[in-house]
């Protein structure tokens, strides 16, 4: 969130005929201005932007927070002459020292792709005076790169001087894409990689603005992060389990819904009971919309615990991971370690490990068949709470 | 015009007197967040010298150009101030600046603007202890929001290093620029002032 005034300037020598980039430099030039204008004020809207050609150096735009302005401008720019790197850069520092928002810091982004002809030794001095006055400067070397990147490499090292790192040298080798190269290199990105947010293409998550509808995108990110950990955890127990007992189920295929918020919701219900899934007798899925949230936690508790209840029930060599599952996110961890520890083979092999208990004794075992019999009895109560 | 060293008569020790910390104490008053150094190698590094009377000989904090000699200070007060003297501690022999010009109520200066006449110029001596001096003349100086410092020469080195500036001074709180358009009612309008205290009003059960 800087407050700046940025001073364009755009490369409008012969030279910009060229097709190298499509469909010409010109042209690629002018998306490229136009993403650095886009950002710009999308980072702060009291950010100004200005615009000038470095060939016949003229001032097209005074600073200003009105893009639409800078673009009808620039559309009218045409190819002539050659750049004249110095006064550009010159005018352009007068250009900032005038603007209105004194607040502001300076920045000036320049667009070389032609050869520049200047002196070096002029433009390190130029350098240092603008170092003087705080000027932070961006290039942006297409097209003729290899001629100018020693020019230009030594103006911005001048600039930045030893430990600055106000000012960037961004080189774009020919092809398509001038203003894909620009969106990862610092000129968009700023100092702390934050410019990049929300361009690109349509840019938007899950198909919504975020600034149409925050509460629909936040809620969406949610719920997919949630989704994520909730595999993220069943990875966790399935290497566990399977440690333990060794091999895995391959998970039931996750149902495909369009995108939208209930669909969602009902994808992350399954993934939790996608395991769960092969061993009902009826892999029926209640209208999960219709239910409150409070049923669905009730209904996924319900399922989980069924599950431990039938893994008891078969041979400890069956491979089951269900056990371990967490019903839903929601529920926290407390539930987790509830029903691994009602799980009585799991209790047993833990007993086993454990020096000094003989699993064989009497107690031990009078407890984990209690612990059998009180989950038989609660899964007769939810069967019939469940109708 | 040069300045001139102060004189003290009486035996009192010039550095140590309490006084001198009251004195000099309008660095309190400058608009830290607005102060800007142009010229120095270390971002921030301008507002080090801005410090208490007491601070002064703490050579740890301390401003350096960068490009080339010239130093140039961009000081906002919060209010009015009426500077009646300076005091530069510098760096070492080459170090410390020759020079010095002042600006007053020019906002924003750059060193291209440094090219009209100053409101005063001083020829600084070499003082590492703060024992110099330098005398404003007062008349100019009476009404000061924003005071420019420029530094445009040294002893010779290739940069200038500073490790205190004190000014001193008295402060008034500024003109706020508050409500510049009021209306006078002799009768207030009802429409104007409402206030949901009519409904407010609590019924207890006694």
């Amino acid at each position: 969130m800087v407050l700046e005034s940025t001073m364009i300037c755009v490369d409008n020598s012969d030279f910009m005929r060229n097709g190298d980039f499509l469909p010409t430099r010109l042209q690629a030039q002018q998306d490229a201005v136009n993403l650095v204008c886009h950002s710009k004020t999308r980072s702060n809207p009291e950010n100004n932007v200005g615009l000038l050609t470095l060939a016949n150096v003229e001032v097209l735009a005074t600073l200003t927070s009105d893009v639409g302005k800078i673009l009808s401008k620039l559309h009218q720019v045409q190819p002539k002459g050659n750049i004249n790197l110095l006064t550009g850069i010159r005018i352009a520092h007068l250009a900032l020292k005038h603007r209105q928002g004194k607040n502001h810091k300076m920045r000036i982004v320049a667009f070389i792709g032609s050869p520049v002809s200047t002196d070096e030794k002029e433009l390190v001095k130029l350098a240092k005076r603008l170092k003087k006055e705080k000027v932070n400067v961006d290039i942006v070397s297409f097209g003729e790169e290899v001629a100018n990147n020693d020019l230009l490499t030594s103006f911005i090292n001048t600039l930045n001087g030893k430990d600055g790192s106000g000012s960037h040298l961004v080189t774009v080798p020919p092809g398509p894409h001038l203003s894909d190269a620009l969106i990862s290199s610092p000129v968009i990105q700023g100092e702390d990689g934050m410019g990049g947010a929300g361009l690109g293409g349509s840019g938007f998550e899950f198909g919504v603005d975020p600034n149409e509808d925050p509460e629909l995108a936040l809620a969406l990110r949610v719920s997919m992060e949630e989704q994520r950990q909730r595999q993220e955890e069943e990875a966790r127990r399935a290497q566990v389990a399977s440690a333990a007992e060794g091999g895995s189920t391959t998970p039931a295929p996750i149902k495909e819904a369009s995108p939208n918020e209930e669909a969602l919701l009902e994808r992350a219900l399954a993934m939790s009971l996608e395991r769960g899934e092969e061993e009902q007798t009826s892999p029926a899925m209640p209208d999960f919309a219709n239910m409150t949230e409070e049923e669905q936690i009730a209904f996924a508790m319900q399922m989980s615990m069924q599950d431990a209840q039938d893994q008891s029930a078969t041979k400890p060599s069956a491979v089951k991971t269900e056990a371990k599952q967490t019903p839903m996110e929601v529920e926290g961890e407390e539930e987790d370690y509830s029903e691994v520890m009602n799980d009585p083979e799991f209790l047993q092999s833990v007993l086993e490990n454990l020096p000094g208990v003989d699993p064989q004794s009497e107690a031990i075992r009078q407890a984990v068949g209690n612990l059998s019999k009180e989950k038989k009895d609660k899964k007769d109560e939810d069967k019939e709470k469940k109708k | 015009m040069s300045g001139h060293k102060h004189t003290c008569q009486g035996d009192h020790d010039h550095d140590d007197t309490p006084e001198m910390g009251l004195q000099y104490s309008l660095y309190n008053k400058i608009d830290t967040g607005n102060l800007e150094c142009l010229n120095e190698r270390v971002e921030g590094s301008g507002k080090d010298v801005f410090k208490a009377w007491e601070e002064r000989l703490n050579f740890e904090k301390y401003v350096e150009s960068d490009v080339d000699e010239e130093l140039l200070f961009n000081i906002p007060f919060t209010g009015n101030v009426k500077l009646k003297g300076l005091i530069i501690i510098g760096g070492e022999m080459d170090l410390h600046p020759s020079k010095m010009k002042l600006y007053k109520n020019r906002p924003h200066m750059t060193f291209d603007d440094t090219s009209i006449a100053p409101d005063q110029e001083f020829d600084l001596h070499p003082d590492n202890n703060g024992t110099l001096e330098y005398a404003t003349k007062v008349v100019k100086f009476s009404s000061v929001t924003h005071l420019t410092l420029h530094f445009p020469k040294n002893f010779g080195g290739e940069t200038t290093k500073i490790y205190y500036i004190g000014l001193r001074g008295e402060f008034t709180e500024g003109h706020r620029h508050g409500v510049t358009i009021c209306t006078y009612e002799a009768r207030p309008n009802v429409s104007d002032h409402k206030t949901d205290l009519m409904e407010n009003i609590s019924h207890e059960i006694q």
